[in-house]
């Protein structure tokens, strides 16, 4: 189930902290998922940096993935946020290698996003903790998007909370309210084509899809259209890359989300209460229809 | 709190059930009015009031808003949540904005007002009374209506009264596709007067024309000749 | 045979009153029993042991029409150039002329015609009435090849190479003699009135190692147009179809235990084969196995009498359900009229098994022009329609009822078990807590 939200600055100056923002719109949307909180955030980048999230379940592991980064790369910024390593690199090789080498560590650890603009920090219970481990009101960039998280199906942990990136690809994630219905035909149909899977949760398929879609010439808006047909169940969901982001619905509008803009900036959520808190007061908001896609340009 | 005209109550300080215990007083001790403040698009402001006020939102609504009710009035001045107006008995309710998906769900008399654009399933399931909207309805509305009126100015999206079994749509733009057991008739004499005074007292503006939809019956009964229209409805 | 001693009612032990019937008929006929019809057990487990978990909280269900379900299947699409597409995940087995008379192949064909689904000529050729009603027409390709030649391969939608079916696997047909008729020997190049025997395997390839070389023959006769498959009786399934893979068919047939007949031997129906529920999941789990699962179609079949059969079955993992006896039934099979001549067989309507002698009360199994006059091709078109269309909306409301917009999106996860053989057939857990140990083990 869940709740999605976050903003998006057009302008170089804010009128509030971008973090802030997202602080309370996910505060605001708490009570559609109390089991986790996770955002994906952007960043400029001027050189080699590499943004890695790392799924730690046993946070006693914690110190291992560091020193494992450090042998990689060398690091700028590290926090054991105590089931979640968030760390930025300097690293230029590739980053398959990376990944692999952090999920030889054990079968517990794997790498939750890893990213040139994009990084996804998580963690356990509402935005409160996630703010605690990684001070994310102080974050003052572009774009914060991020989830509350009600599981359905797969497991209350770092591994399996969202927002879900694809191995095959840095730099794509996904906030997926919902429920994806055909979600084991889709795992095993992808894995035969050679995509990884890094968690039980049915979200995955979803930034799976949109990369094969492209691997295949689709546009990132075609890929988006693609999904609405090829997905069962019911979703809204938030797609952020390296230089835009879209709100998709389900041919049902099942799951509710809304979208407020102005020339300052664009701000969705599931639910527009959280949008009146978190951002301004008296936003006018609208909703997009059943089979929808909305896509901005960063 | 007799003989008060309007009270005022801030919702910024206030949790919900508060809020709604305070309209009912209100209407118990015969308050004529009462202005809700800083509502800042919360859910369930105004539920399960039975007894005659008048409601006025000076902000966005949530979910819920004047659901449950009967004999209540309300204008939102603002856009509203999911569920405006949920089976509202008897009274009026007048949304100034938008409202978003469900707008008057289940509703059993009265009517529910919404000049703006409405989304997914508004008046889904209508039992009674009127839901106008002045703007656009979105993906099934009217689904499975049982009677009342669902008017729409502007255009509506698929699935427009599907299943419907009785009651009227009157739609002044396009649908994108008309739903399942919906057929399109000639309008009698004097029929669209009553909605034309209500939009002209709205100040909503008027369509060119408007053409009446209204359950063909071929889904009232199961008829195993006509499999294509039953496959998926049973 | 025929006797007016009121046998007791039976009761179980090892000499039942049917074991020992069974020993006095084939002491007086010098040879095994041959029934019509399926397996008599009642000790298989089923797909009546499965059962939906629709949604509730966690998923959503759809309404119908708009949120309706798609139901269509095409085999073959993207391997030959005229795929096969059905309208519902439906097709009607192989039950040949011969077995059938021509009047209940005229009705299968007008009911699978109007629901958009294909019929299948079975054994004995193509007879030019089927092809005229059915707008989707099976060909079947059998050992003993009776009535094959290429003409009528290629008037065909889909080619069946038979290598068994769920009543007789590992055995060939059987056509008792009051059954070739004049015309049905003639397509079959026999004398009327004999006892038909098929062989039992293809002549001319004798394993998985010359099949590929025979599906390129029939692939080249007919020009690459139509899709291929292979039929087997469910037995050793995850071996099969890894041939079948091999190969490269375009689908894969698999005709579990309960499968009907118009002939068998009694004793196989009983005692060879499994039953569909496993079948249908070890062949799942060797497509998987084999990474075919997108590629290659699974049809299945044996004793799939309902909607919730098909829907489990299809959520299993099958493509297409494969259906002989229900369709049978719908025809007129088992109707309570000409109740004498149910009685002069030894049997009532809801009993009967005498397919095989030919003197079918209701005129579907017989080709004597008195008894096939009794079988009203339009009503009897009407009836199978109007079942093929109850199924089909049972198939989709369980879809439905579990969030899924596609029939062919139902899967295991959608299913729990209500019994241990099951659950350990299929891999589905069973309800309830499935062996986790409860909270009150801890203290």
């Amino acid at each position: 189930m869940c709740g999605v939200g976050g903003i998006f600055y057009k302008t170089e100056t804010h009128s509030q902290k971008t973090g802030e923002i997202a602080y309370r719109i996910l505060d605001g949307i708490y009570r559609r998922g109390p089991d986790s909180t996770g955002v994906t955030l952007w960043h400029a980048n001027d050189g080699n940096q590499l943004y890695v999230g790392v799924n730690c379940d046993n946070p006693s592991d914690g110190a291992r993935v560091l020193e494992r980064l450090d042998e990689l790369g060398s690091i700028r910024q590290a926090t054991d946020g105590k089931g979640y390593i968030r760390a930025v690199i300097d690293y230029s090789g590739a980053e398959a290698h990376l990944v692999a080498a952090i999920e030889a560590l054990d079968p517990s650890i794997s790498v939750a996003s890893v990213g040139r603009h994009l990084e996804v920090l998580k963690h356990m219970g509402g935005v409160a903790n996630l703010d605690a481990q990684f001070d994310l009101k102080a974050y003052d960039g572009r774009l914060a998007m991020g989830l509350t998280r009600y599981a359905t199906e797969s497991g209350i942990d770092f591994t399996n909370g969202q927002p879900l990136t694809a191995r095959a690809n840095s730099d794509l994630a996904i906030m997926h309210n919902g429920h994806i219905t055909n979600y084991h035909h889709l795992r095993s149909s992808y894995a035969l084509k050679g995509y990884e899977f890094t968690t039980q949760n049915d979200s995955e398929v979803i930034p799976i899809m949109l990369i094969d879609e492209m691997s295949n010439g689709a546009s990132f808006e075609d890929a988006l259209n693609i999904s609405i047909e090829k997905l069962d169940g019911c979703f809204t969901y938030i797609a952020v890359t390296n230089d835009c982001f879209a709100l998709v619905k389900d041919s049902y509008a099942a799951k509710p989300a809304v979208v407020a803009e102005t020339d300052e900036l664009v701000a969705l959520s599931s639910d527009p209460q959280s949008l009146r808190e978190g951002v301004l007061a008296d936003m006018e908001v609208w909703e997009p229809g059943a089979g929808e896609v909305h896509i901005w340009k960063m | 709190m007799e003989n008060v005209e309007t009270l005022a109550i801030d919702c910024s300080d206030k949790a919900t059930r508060e809020v709604n215990n305070l309209i009912r007083k209100a209407a118990d001790d015969g308050v004529k009015q009462v202005e809700i403040l800083n509502t800042q698009a919360r859910h369930n402001i105004g539920v399960g009031i039975l007894k005659p006020i008048h409601l006025i939102y000076r902000g966005h609504v949530g979910y819920y808003t004047v659901g449950l009710c009967d004999n209540v009035t309300a204008e939102i001045h603002g856009t509203a949540g999911w569920g405006v107006g949920d089976n509202l008995l008897a009274g009026e309710v007048v949304v100034h904005g938008n409202a978003a998906s469900s707008a008057a769900p289940s509703l059993r008399g009265g009517r529910v007002i919404v000049k703006g654009d409405s989304g997914p399933r508004s008046g889904v399931y209508l039992k009674s009374g009127d839901v106008i909207i002045g703007g656009n309805a979105g993906y099934m509305s009217g689904f499975m209506m049982q009677n009342g009126r669902l008017v729409i100015c502007g255009n509506a999206a698929k699935g427009l009264g599907d299943s419907m079994y009785q009651g009227q749509i009157w739609l002044g733009g396009e649908a994108d596709e008309i739903g399942s057991g919906v057929e399109q008739v000639d309008p009698e004499d004097g029929e669209l007067d009553a909605i034309l005074t209500l939009l002209e007292q709205h100040k909503m503006k008027a369509p060119k024309a408007f053409k009446k939809l209204q359950s063909d019956r071929s889904l009232w009964n199961f008829n195993k000749h006509d499999f294509a229209a039953w496959k998926d409805a049973l | 045979m025929s006797n007016t001693f009121q046998r007791p009612p039976a009761f179980s032990g090892t000499w039942s009153p049917d074991t020992i019937e069974a020993i006095q008929e084939k002491a007086e006929l010098g040879r095994y029993q041959i029934r019509g019809q399926a397996t008599k057990r009642q000790d298989l487990p089923s797909f009546d042991d499965l059962v939906f978990t629709p949604a509730g909280l966690s998923r959503m269900p759809l309404e119908g029409y708009r949120e309706r379900c798609d139901t269509k299947v095409v085999i073959g699409e993207g391997r030959v150039s005229r795929p096969l597409v059905l309208d519902r995940p439906i097709m009607i087995a192989g039950m040949s002329f011969g077995a059938l008379s021509v009047n209940a192949k005229r009705a299968l064909g007008i009911a699978a015609t109007n629901c958009g689904i294909s019929t299948c000529t079975g054994e004995g050729g193509m007879h030019p009435e089927e092809r005229q009603h059915s707008s989707k027409l099976v060909m079947q390709y059998l050992p003993s090849r009776y009535g094959m030649n290429p003409y009528d391969l290629q008037k065909a939608d889909m080619i069946e190479i038979g290598a068994g079916q769920g009543a007789k696997p590992g055995t060939g047909g059987v056509l008792l003699g009051l059954k070739m008729s004049e015309e049905v020997a003639k397509m079959r190049d026999l004398p009327p009135g004999v006892d038909q025997r098929s062989g039992c395997r293809h002549p001319d390839w004798m394993g998985a190692d010359d099949l590929y070389m025979k599906l390129e023959q029939i692939r080249e006769v007919t020009n690459y147009e139509v899709p291929i498959s292979i039929k087997v009786g469910a037995s050793r399934i995850a071996n099969d179809v890894r041939i079948a893979c091999k190969a490269d068919v375009d689908a894969i047939v698999f005709d579990g235990m309960e499968g009907g007949t118009a002939a068998s031997p009694a004793v196989q129906l009983d005692h060879a084969g499994i039953p569909t529920i496993a079948a249908v999941a070890e062949a799942v789990e060797a497509l998987h196995d084999m990474g075919k699962q997108d590629d290659i179609k699974l049809i299945v079949g044996g004793g799939i009498k309902n909607g919730a059969d098909a829907a489990k079955c299809l959520a299993l993992g099958a493509d297409v359900v494969y259906l002989g006896t229900a369709p049978m039934i719908a025809l007129n099979c088992h109707a309570p009229i000409y109740l004498e001549d149910y009685e002069r067989l030894g049997t009532t309507p809801y009993e009967c098994q005498h397919c095989h002698t030919g003197l079918c009360p209701v005129g579907i199994t017989t080709q004597l022009p008195k008894l096939m006059a009794r079988l009203d091709v339009e009503e009897a078109a009407e009836r199978v329609t109007n079942f093929l269309n109850a199924m089909t909306m049972e198939i989709q409301l369980f879809a439905r009822s579990c969030g899924k917009n596609k029939v062919a999106d139902l899967d295991p996860n959608d299913m729990r078990s209500l019994t241990h053989a099951a659950s350990m057939m299929t891999g589905i857990p069973m309800v309830g807590l499935n062996g986790r140990k409860p909270w009150w083990t801890k203290f």
